[in-house]
């Protein structure tokens, strides 16, 4: 390996490395003794620049064209893979984080601002890292990185005994799956003696593959990305991190983390799913998560008073929905799963966000009824949690009824014909819209409490700051907007699939 | 282009009225009032462009690529069927906002979600694509959460839920269906003319699918067994969004049957036709009998409009040309009247009675004789007496269920059985509203006369009614050749079958 190759590829990411250590140089140094307010100011004024500069070195690879000497396709086996749907994705990622750290900035949980600032920047890298992977050793590695800045974020809010004690979960629930993932990373590695997905699928294309190991070790792995995903039947962890962790973590970890986590399983399962001997068992398998998922969520959530549990729930049925494309085990289907994740994270972000708003105001957690008559005290703030809510709930011209029409879509046009009914995925399509009506059910409670009360209780009226309010506009036009033009992105994803 | 500014001149009254502050509620009203006039104006240049262009079944055709990948284009056009609903929408809409005229609480939110429904409305009955057509009908119903939870009474969370999560389980399970259609055309095309020309359906797939798109519509047109969120969603909501509800959304689902079930997949019409036919007769003799024993006056004509709404699908369920004109006639005369009905009993008396028990209502032919005189006209004409439009299409629906072979005689007979019913409640609610005594009267003072919106938006209806009743080829003039695709395919289907 040549060094300049591999600083070359992680130029971008040494940048969010040193804005780290500035922010926390920074903070320990010249504003030791300030307060909070004017610590975290200049710490996230250094981490977003760091992100910024970032992003727009990604956003520079991509576009100046990859391959060139000043952008390396791929360094050593895999484990940085640099092509426009890598970079288009990490780009993506950076820019929620940049969102992310925008929200944080004014709701800090304790002292210690940057450090909190600092693992948001790891968990990023490691994001960023994780989505050019195509290695399983780089997949670990990052998921290790992610994971353990996500633990510690979650308990940030170390004053109160449930952000420690959902932070404790987190962590034992985690490490556990990382364990069936480094367990299925060895069998996977025993039956096809490679680590690098190229090599993986050329061998399975071989078929001169030990059935038994590909077999545990594919299982293995599906079950540690599922904890990560949070489906069912690994979700527990999900509900308790989502309601005790800080919310823009909450946020970070709904969104970021799910992101990376989709991309990688449609870059490992994708073609596993489609060469391997084993593909109809191993379906069968990702059928019945997503069964469970998106009853198991759809109907945890319906009886939650916890805005954020309720979206922890929904966020685990979605993760039902995203899994219906990868059954179609086909090029569509990785297009349609990597659509829904983009336009869910960009929703949930949204959402988030505004609890977040919403419930620091309230100094506390906040429930449902706490946004009675919200659209008194801010009514433009109400209507993009409308967009944002029903985007989820999969109402047109959101993206998200786009999005989940198309996974529906891929998975019937992998099976078309009508034989019996268990035959093809008209059933499972089915159970998914019937759960969408479900879910409907609990997204119009929560919209109910913002638009239609009329009493409103706590302090009014809702003031944003310029850059949270930007930030949700451009979110809302986001959501909107992929809704109504979506193919710019379909066309995204699938030239980056084609790609050489 | 033309029909194509209904959709764009309700969704930008929707943003505008959004945006006015709340406190100017005249203006808002009269930007409302605005907006509806110049939708019903752009449906009446349709109707006469239909009536004197020349051209093919469609006119007014847009078509411009949208979604490659799922092959959705943005595809909209107008036959007479499309036309007569636009009126109908356009008519409702304008009276909706005369039936409001008080409002001031939330004015401009509550004219930006009507708007916004309407807007839906406008795009189901445009689309020539069953994307585009979904996107549109799915956009329908989140505004009428909302209209009816904020300015709904009674139990109205409840209702608006109910009535919510029936309409979307509706689409949701016609949503199946539509994604069946596009893979079993095996052309991967969302384009209705396309598939109509050329789609070509197994009997098996047509007699799998069909079922699957017709109740998933039918759900939104009140059809036995899946009615129950009509008269609880019509009761609880305000006098406009009743009036939309009852006069246009329910079309929407019978459009959604005649246009994507029948239309498409014609060998299963013929097929489940019988089953259609006694859905349709025990919707209208249900529908009549319920209304019979409803002490609360708004229930009375919610029950009515799932008993004419049966009508509707005994007509669609004739498959003949006489039948089908009917269907489409009775979807728009029920339009009007219910709408009028509606308006009359929400608005009109109750705003006047403060109660709608009929039970307390006393004396009211003396208190209110020109508001009473105007609901016996009304009832006369929800009864299907001749000189209306309901009686021309109620004749047409019974003259095609009899020409239908496949009907067994009970279906006519139980449908006999309904127009007599019919009959029975109205006469009674009418006798018990306006001509019966309180046994507990509290005053005998006379209310006050209609207002002049009251009196415009009355008289534009009945107008209407009377208009069709005594010259019907107003609208058979354009229902039946657009109607003649479709029967053409039903003659095919039917020899295919037998």
């Amino acid at each position: 390996m040549q060094y300049a190759q591999l600083f070359f590829a992680t130029w971008p990411d040494l940048i969010v490395v040193l804005g780290m250590f500035a922010a926390l140089g920074v903070d320990y140094t010249k504003y030791k003794h300030s307060p909070v307010e004017v610590r975290s100011d200049k710490v996230a004024m250094i981490t977003s620049l760091s992100l910024l500069l970032a992003l727009a070195g990604v956003v520079w690879q991509w576009s100046s064209g990859v391959g060139s000497p000043l952008v390396p396709a791929d360094t050593w086996e895999g484990q940085i893979v640099l092509n426009p749907l890598t970079l288009g994705f990490k780009a993506f990622v950076f820019a929620l984080a940049l969102f992310v750290l925008q929200f944080a900035r004014f709701q800090v949980p304790n002292q210690h601002v940057s450090e909190y600032f600092g693992l948001f920047l790891l968990s990023a890298l490691g994001m960023g890292f994780l989505i050019t992977a195509q290695n399983l050793l780089m997949l670990f590695i990052s998921i290790e990185l992610i994971s353990l800045s996500l633990y510690g974020l979650t308990a940030f809010q170390n004053s109160q005994r449930y952000s420690v004690e959902a932070g404790i979960k987190y962590f034992a629930i985690g490490g556990v799956s990382s364990a069936f993932l480094l367990f299925g990373i060895s069998y996977l590695y025993g039956a096809t003696n490679a680590l690098a997905f190229d090599a993986i699928v050329a061998a399975l294309d071989n078929g001169a593959v030990p059935t038994g190991y590909l077999w545990i070790g594919s299982t293995f792995l599906l079950v540690g990305l599922g904890f990560k995903i949070a489906a069912v039947p690994f979700h527990l962890w999900a509900p308790d991190v989502y309601q005790c962790a800080p919310v823009p973590v909450a946020a970070w970890i709904a969104t970021g983390s799910k992101i990376a986590s989709f991309f990688v399983l449609v870059q490992l399962f994708g073609p596993v799913l489609q060469f391997s001997a084993q593909r109809d068992t191993l379906i069968i398998g990702i059928v019945l998560i997503s069964l469970l998922s998106m009853v198991l969520g759809n109907i945890g959530a319906l009886r939650q008073t916890c805005v954020k549990r309720l979206l922890a729930y929904s966020s685990i049925a979605h993760a039902g929905y995203i899994l219906i494309g990868l059954i179609a085990a086909n090029r569509e289907g990785n297009v349609s799963v990597l659509f829904y994740s983009v336009v869910y994270a960009a929703a949930t972000l949204g959402a988030f966000a505004i609890i977040g708003i919403l419930s620091h105001r309230l100094g506390r957690e906040a429930l449902i009824k706490d946004f009675n008559g919200c659209w008194k005290k801010n009514p433009g703030l109400s209507f993009l949690f409308m967009i944002f809510i029903l985007s989820l709930a999969g109402i047109p011209p959101l993206s998200g009824f786009f999005g989940k029409l198309y996974l529906f879509m891929a998975a019937i046009g992998s099976r078309p014909e009508i034989a019996g009914w268990s035959d093809g995925f008209y059933w499972l399509v089915a159970v998914a819209l019937l759960m969408s009506a479900v879910s409907l059910y609990y997204y119009i409670i929560v919209l109910k409490a913002f638009l239609v009360s009329n009493e409103s209780p706590g302090p009014s009226p809702i003031k944003l700051s310029k850059l949270e309010g930007a930030g949700l506009v451009i979110l809302a036009l986001l959501v909107l907007g992929l809704g109504l033009v979506p193919m710019v992105l379909v066309d995204f994803i699938s030239y980056g699939f084609s790609y050489p | 282009m033309t029909a194509l500014l209904t959709v764009i001149i309700s969704y930008l009254g929707a943003v505008v009225l959004g945006l006015i502050p709340g406190k100017h509620y005249r203006l808002i009203r009269g930007i409302a009032l605005v907006t509806g006039l110049s939708t019903l104006a752009v449906s009446l240049v349709c109707y006469a462009q239909f009536q004197l262009g020349e051209g093919g079944t469609f006119r007014n055709v847009i078509e411009l690529p949208w979604i490659p990948a799922i092959g959705a284009e943005f595809k909209v056009g107008v036959d007479g069927l499309s036309i007569a609903l636009l009126m109908l929408t356009g008519i409702v809409a304008v009276c909706g906002v005369l039936f409001t005229w008080t409002l001031q609480d939330r004015a401009n939110q509550f004219y930006a979600y009507y708007f916004a429904l309407i807007g839906g409305v406008f795009g189901v009955f445009l689309s020539l694509d069953l994307f585009l057509l979904f996107v549109f009908y799915e956009l329908a119903i989140v505004p009428k959460y909302f209209i009816i939870a904020i300015w709904g009474s009674g139990r109205r969370t409840y209702a608006a839920m109910k009535l919510v999560l029936f309409s979307f389980v509706g689409s949701a399970v016609a949503l199946l269906g539509l994604i069946a259609i596009y893979y079993g055309s095996g052309q991967h095309t969302f384009d209705l003319v396309q598939l109509m020309h050329s789609g070509e359906f197994s009997p098996k797939f047509q007699m799998v699918v069909f079922p699957v798109l017709f109740v998933g519509f039918g759900i939104l047109a009140g059809m036995w067994p899946f009615h129950t969120w009509a008269p609880t969603g019509h009761v609880a909501a305000p006098t406009a969004a009743s009036m939309l509800l009852a006069g246009v959304v329910m079309k929407l689902g019978a459009y959604g049957c005649l246009r994507v079930a029948i239309g498409l997949l014609p060998e299963g019409a013929v097929y489940w036709a019988p089953v259609v036919g006694w859905i349709a007769v025990i919707n209208i003799v249900y529908g009549a009998l319920i209304a019979l024993v409803q002490t609360d006056f708004k229930y009375v004509i919610g029950y009515s409009s799932v008993s004419h709404m049966g009508f509707v699908l005994l007509g669609l369920a004739t498959l003949n040309e006489v039948g089908l004109v009917g269907a489409s006639l009775q979807m728009f005369s029920h339009g009007v009247i219910g709408a009028l009905l509606f308006a009359l009993v929400g608005s009109v008396v109750y705003s006047r009675t403060r109660t709608r028990q009929l039970g307390e209502f006393h004396n009211l032919v003396q208190r209110m004789p020109g508001i009473c005189w105007t609901f016996v006209v009304a009832g006369l004409a929800s009864m299907g007496l001749p000189g209306f439009s309901g009686f021309v299409a109620e004749l047409h629906v019974l003259i095609g269920a009899w020409n239908q072979d496949r009907f067994s005689i009970w279906i006519i007979v139980t449908a006999g059985i309904g127009v007599l019913a019919t009959f029975a409640y109205t006469l009674v609610k009418i006798h018990e509203a306006f001509f019966g005594k309180s046994d507990a009267p509290v005053s005998d003072g006379v209310y006050a006369p209609m207002t002049l919106p009251e009196k415009i938006g009355c008289g534009m209806l009945l107008s209407i009614v009377t208009a069709i009743g005594i010259y019907p080829p107003l609208l058979t003039s354009i229902l039946e050749p657009s109607l003649a695709p479709i029967l053409e395919a039903l003659a095919m289907a039917g020899k295919e079958v037998f």
